[in-house]
């Protein structure tokens, strides 16, 4: 798997989003590069050339791309699932928010369902409130930049 | 041709990619409207207890029962072919069953995560050869009735059956890169679920 990152622990979405998009544009931008781009696209990713080729052929990564990092609602499941996620992870968004049960219950439901707004609506009520986000000012180190 | 695959959880992708191959455009089925536009469905593998769950709350589970009745050619695979088994060995429960093939299946029989194995199988009526089976924390068939006709074995437990429009494998045909089964499934004729006894 593959996941991307966010900032862990912040229930900001903002940086999930970002980090999707950077994924997936990397991947639409290698789709659409020619045979002696996707070497410079080997080397600049320290990717094997026959990985950098298969992702330009199949425009996916041969692995489940999974999100996490930032996700607090069942709404930010399922836009992180419409902006090209094949799965999310919720940690913090469930167990800080004041009633961890039924949000991880409606999070799943969201995330099967996450091109239906009836369903998206109707699993996000009454969920309590959720973990209160952190915006990126408010932190002296982000886990993004530090690496793992 | 409307071929649906349901796409609560598990292999669902690798599903309609390989219908894709065929050229069949399969849909994704996560509703009892979309269920009602297929005329064909695939259960997929993935994990028979939250596919089970997944049904409950989705409310999906009267829609599957009816489909099934209607006698539309269906095709699980791995945890699709538990939810369809008369008996399940080794579940939860609370896991909802959806009883179309006298058989019995034990759960997760072959071993766990790591014991996942893949190997070539001798299917009936099968051209082409072999066909290349990918088990993943697979079930076993361990009894199954006259009804149900065995396609293909491994050890002597039957890994793709049919009775009439149903079809099972206790393997994932979706992710050998190899068409053939979904091939077999698609000539089903619609209908044929009135031979099921």
């Amino acid at each position: 798997m593959i996941r991307s990152k966010g900032e862990a622990g912040t229930g900001n979405v903002i940086e999930a989003v970002r980090h999707l998009r950077s994924i997936t544009g990397d991947i639409r931008r290698i789709g659409q590069s020619d045979s002696a781009e996707l070497f410079e696209w080997a080397k600049r990713l320290q990717a094997p050339l026959p990985l950098v080729q298969e992702i330009a052929e199949t425009a996916k990564l041969p692995v489940p791309l999974f999100c996490a990092g930032g996700l607090a609602t069942p709404a930010d499941a399922a836009l992180a699932m419409q902006l090209g996620a094949e799965a999310v992870f919720v940690g913090s968004g469930i167990f800080k928010s004041a009633d961890p049960a039924p949000r991880a219950k409606a999070i799943v439901e969201a995330t099967t369902h996450f091109r239906d707004a009836q369903i998206l609506a109707k699993v996000s009520r009454g969920l309590g409130a959720p973990m209160t986000g952190i915006g990126m000012d408010d932190l002296d180190q982000t886990f993004a930049d530090r690496g793992w | 041709m409307k071929v649906g695959v349901l796409a609560l959880q598990g292999a669902f992708a690798a599903h309609v990619a390989t219908f894709a191959s065929l050229g069949i455009a399969a849909f994704e089925v996560r509703s009892a409207e979309q269920l009602a536009e297929a005329d064909r469905l695939v259960i997929p593998g993935g994990e028979s207890t939250t596919m089970s769950l997944m049904l409950q709350r989705s409310e999906l589970v009267g829609p599957l029962r009816e489909y099934l009745d209607a006698g539309h050619p269906v095709f699980g695979t791995c945890a699709g072919a538990i939810l369809l088994a008369s008996r399940i060995e080794g579940g939860r429960p609370d896991q909802i069953g959806f009883p179309m093939l006298d058989m019995t299946v034990r759960r997760n029989d072959y071993g766990r995560q790591r014991e996942s194995f893949e190997t070539d199988l001798a299917v009936t009526g099968l051209q082409g050869g072999d066909f290349h089976a990918v088990f993943i924390r697979a079930p076993r068939i361990t009894q199954w009735g006259g009804s149900v006709e065995v396609l293909a074995t491994i050890d002597g437990s039957p890994a793709l059956v049919r009775c009439g429009a149903i079809m099972c494998s206790t393997f994932h045909p979706e992710l050998a890169g190899d068409p053939r089964l979904h091939e077999m499934f698609v000539s089903i004729p619609a209908g044929t679920g009135d031979e099921r006894s």
